[in-house]
């Protein structure tokens, strides 16, 4: 591409992203940013490229994923990540052209090894804990507790920021069906550790439990069924799994309260990752509400993967091969062959040499992008007309290739911080 | 195509495994089968696709002909499990009000996902009076929270965690039938990218591995179309062309346009080999489709690519039960 025309493009995209120059002054004023966002939106990779923008600012910079995936270790380029982070060697920095002094940190999450830690960290003593991570129960709970993944990943996010080696932290949340799920997990977990609930529950010898089952012959009925249902056998695991964990109480909901207040600190920011189509949509209905019930604040959007056609201004003049069903808003007027801005192109590769087939073909890139594009310009348009005030919205293109390694994170970091460049 | 009754469709969230399950049920319903397509958790793509936003969860509702759309919810599939299990209203309601309860849900991990499993089984199992099945096709959309897995590794989760009773007995029936090749299979689905083509691998790993799943389709979607040959000679001579004003914005737009289809070719070509290299499955494409708006249109434009993959000679169930139904 020729330089006059990258710089046009850039000052098109400087444009769009013009009254959103925020995302830059979000991580630089906080020292936790939080990503949000429901699966598949390139949220992994965003996270890394908002860490690539902090340490590239000179700030020491962790980015922590949970994704069992282990898609940021691609992303990132290194073999594996490790649960307590690893830098990212200078070398690759220099090899992505980018500075090497710039310090980055990448850590991965191992959600059942987090699990175990978290528990030796809050038994009172070593007996306790092997009660613990002894019980069949307890290792049933650790796989598959709804909900644990997103609570570790806080707990984990808590420990990194109480340590200080970092000026900014940036967690990839787990996947989820709606971007604010994650924000429920610790009061899911201070459910589960609820003290005069664990103490009912601790032991199906215990009061709580006998009283109410000799409350009534109907109470004994529902527990013989209960029982039954569910086998006795497991119900006393699970008794004595809570009579374990009670001793820990205490500890887990200090640490629960601290993993609140770091959420809602005015040091931790919120940035929602979503993409171009109609999920965008529905994430931004009653988002701002539900943040507010949580107490939290959303600093940020990115809307990543949006595609761009810039240089083109009406994009119904140039769609002309369409199937019986594709662009059903742009179908509302045909061109005719008259009308066609693309025939002198095609006319002109034609007497090149160039084969119908092809020639057919280049036009179908650029309409599709057309479409795309526009279809997409239109849903962020409505998407940041509904946005509060004081939320910035950045708008990441899609980009030519798949990003799996640093200089493919360093483009994204660019457009992340275009703000600056213009 | 498999002629498994009941067919999960897992995969990376995003991927489109909404619009796929959408187009499989509409395809087995367009040949008159009884369909059932389901999703797990409300508010998903499926319920989003078919305009029934508003459905209830446990609430079967008929979306088009022969086709009828299901959301199991964790917490309400609990609820009618334990009504089966407790027959009487006024205890029941007791049970509900109670704390026991509240921690019984909290406190036992898994078990909503079980019983989401369980309901499927159940909706799997039902016969009609002559002993016809309720649904000679079920599909299911293991949900989009990138946890598929979750729902269905937990019947055999379930039958070691609870090793007597109702739950175990249950998890082993369940079990038996999402093992069972001639009933069950699980597709799989990727985009022609990285990480979805990662995800994909290590899904079918563990289907093969310690799940023990029979393994349905792989699926990979949004496959751009094939480059012709002679493609990038082709762009060279768009870049020689003489062009200005809205000509030559035309020239670099197309050229661009063409370019990314040129390296997006390349990585979606990259990544079907991988896939298959490390599946060793052939992977089926479905085209991606270019258009403003996303909705049922996709899954039905897919439906007639679906059709053309019956074998040859296949005949739908219907045409022996058609009698029996209702």
């Amino acid at each position: 591409m020729i330089e006059r025309e990258e710089r046009d493009e850039r000052e098109a995209r400087g444009e769009r992203n013009a009254k959103n120059a925020g995302i830059d002054e979000v991580l630089a004023r906080h020292r936790v940013v939080v990503c949000v966002g429901s699966g598949g939106v390139g949220k992994t990779t965003i996270a890394a490229a908002l860490a690539l923008v902090g340490a590239l600012a000179g700030r020491r910079t962790m980015v922590l994923t949970i994704d069992p995936a282990r898609r940021l270790a691609e992303a990132l380029g290194a073999g594996e990540l490790r649960p307590g982070g690893e830098r990212i060697e200078p070398r690759r920095f220099e090899q992505a052209g980018l500075d090497p002094s710039a310090t980055l940190w990448a850590g991965m999450l191992d959600q059942k090894s987090a699990w175990d830690e978290f528990i030796a960290r809050h038994s009172p003593n070593p007996q306790v804990r092997d009660t613990i991570l002894a019980n069949p129960f307890y290792q049933n709970v650790s796989r598959s507790f709804a909900g644990s993944t997103e609570y570790m990943a806080i707990e984990e996010l808590c420990r990194i920021e109480e340590s200080g080696n970092f000026d900014l932290i940036v967690l990839d949340t787990p996947p989820s069906r709606h971007a604010l799920d994650f924000l429920e997990a610790p009061r899911r977990l201070e459910d589960l550790f609820d003290r005069t609930l664990l103490s009912w529950l601790a032991g199906p010898a215990s009061a709580g439990w006998s009283a109410w089952k000799a409350a009534s012959r109907g109470a004994r009925f529902v527990f013989e069924r209960i029982e039954d249902a569910t086998g006795i056998q497991a119900l006393s695991e699970i008794a004595s799994f809570f009579s374990a964990i009670e001793s820990l109480v205490d500890g887990v909901t200090a640490r629960s309260r601290k993993v609140r207040a770091l959420l809602q600190d005015p040091s931790t920011a919120f940035v929602l990752v979503t993409g171009p189509d109609e999920q965008v949509l529905e994430d931004a209905e009653g988002l701002t509400e539900r943040m507010q019930q949580l107490g939290v604040s959303l600093k940020g959007v990115v809307m990543n993967r949006l595609q761009v056609a810039d240089g083109i201004e009406d994009p119904r003049r140039f769609v002309r091969q369409r199937g019986a069903s594709s662009h059903d808003r742009l179908d509302d007027r045909v061109p005719d062959a008259g009308d066609d801005p693309l025939a002198p192109l095609m006319a002109a590769l034609a007497a090149q040499g160039v084969a119908p087939a092809v020639v057919r073909w280049l036009r179908g890139t650029l309409e599709a992008r057309i479409v795309q594009a526009a279809a997409q310009e239109v849903r962020r348009e409505v998407f940041e007309a509904e946005l509060p005030e004081g939320i910035s919205l950045r708008v990441v293109p899609e980009q030519s290739r798949d990003v799996h390694d640093l200089a493919g994170l360093a483009a994204i970091a660019r457009e992340l911080s275009r703000a600056d460049a213009c | 195509m498999s002629d498994a009754g009941l067919q999960f469709v897992v995969g990376k969230g995003g991927v489109g495994k909404s619009t796929l399950t959408a187009a499989l049920g509409l395809e087995a319903a367009s040949h008159g089968q009884r369909t059932l397509v389901a999703e797990i958790g409300r508010h998903g793509g499926l319920s989003r696709l078919f305009d029934a936003e508003d459905i209830v969860p446990g609430a079967p509702r008929v979306v088009a002909p022969h086709l009828t759309l299901l959301t199991l919810e964790g917490d309400e599939a609990l609820a009618e499990y334990l009504r089966l299990v407790i027959p009487i209203k006024r205890l029941l309601s007791l049970v509900f009000a109670s704390r026991f309860y509240s921690i019984f849900v909290a406190g036992a991990p898994g078990l909503k996902e079980l019983m989401t499993v369980g309901k499927i089984w159940f909706e799997a199992e039902r016969r009609m009076a002559d002993g016809q099945p309720v649904w000679e096709r079920m599909f299911v959309d293991a949900g989009a929270s990138g946890h598929s897995l979750q729902y269905l590794q937990m019947p055999s989760a379930a039958a070691t965690a609870f090793r007597s009773g109702l739950v175990h007995r249950e998890a082993t029936r369940v079990q038996q039938l999402l093992a069972d090749p001639k009933r069950t299979c699980v597709h799989v689905v990727a985009t022609p990218e990285e990480m979805p083509v990662t995800e994909a691998c290590s899904i079918i790993e563990r289907l093969r591995g310690d799940l023990h799943f029979p393994l349905g389709d792989l699926f990979v979607n949004r496959c751009r179309p094939p480059v012709p040959r002679g493609a990038a000679e082709a762009i060279e001579v768009l870049g020689r062309l003489p062009a200005e004003g809205e000509a030559e914005r035309l020239r670099a737009a197309m050229t661009e346009a063409a370019t990314d289809a040129l390296e997006w070719d390349a990585v979606q070509q990259a990544a079907i080999s991988r896939l298959e290299e490390c599946t060793g499955l052939r992977a089926e494409r479905v085209p991606l489709l270019v258009r403003e708006e996303f909705g049922i249109d996709d899954a039905r434009e897919l439906v007639s690519m679906l059709a053309a993959r019956r074998k040859p000679g296949f005949r739908p169930k219907l045409a022996r039960s058609q009698r029996g139904n209702p």
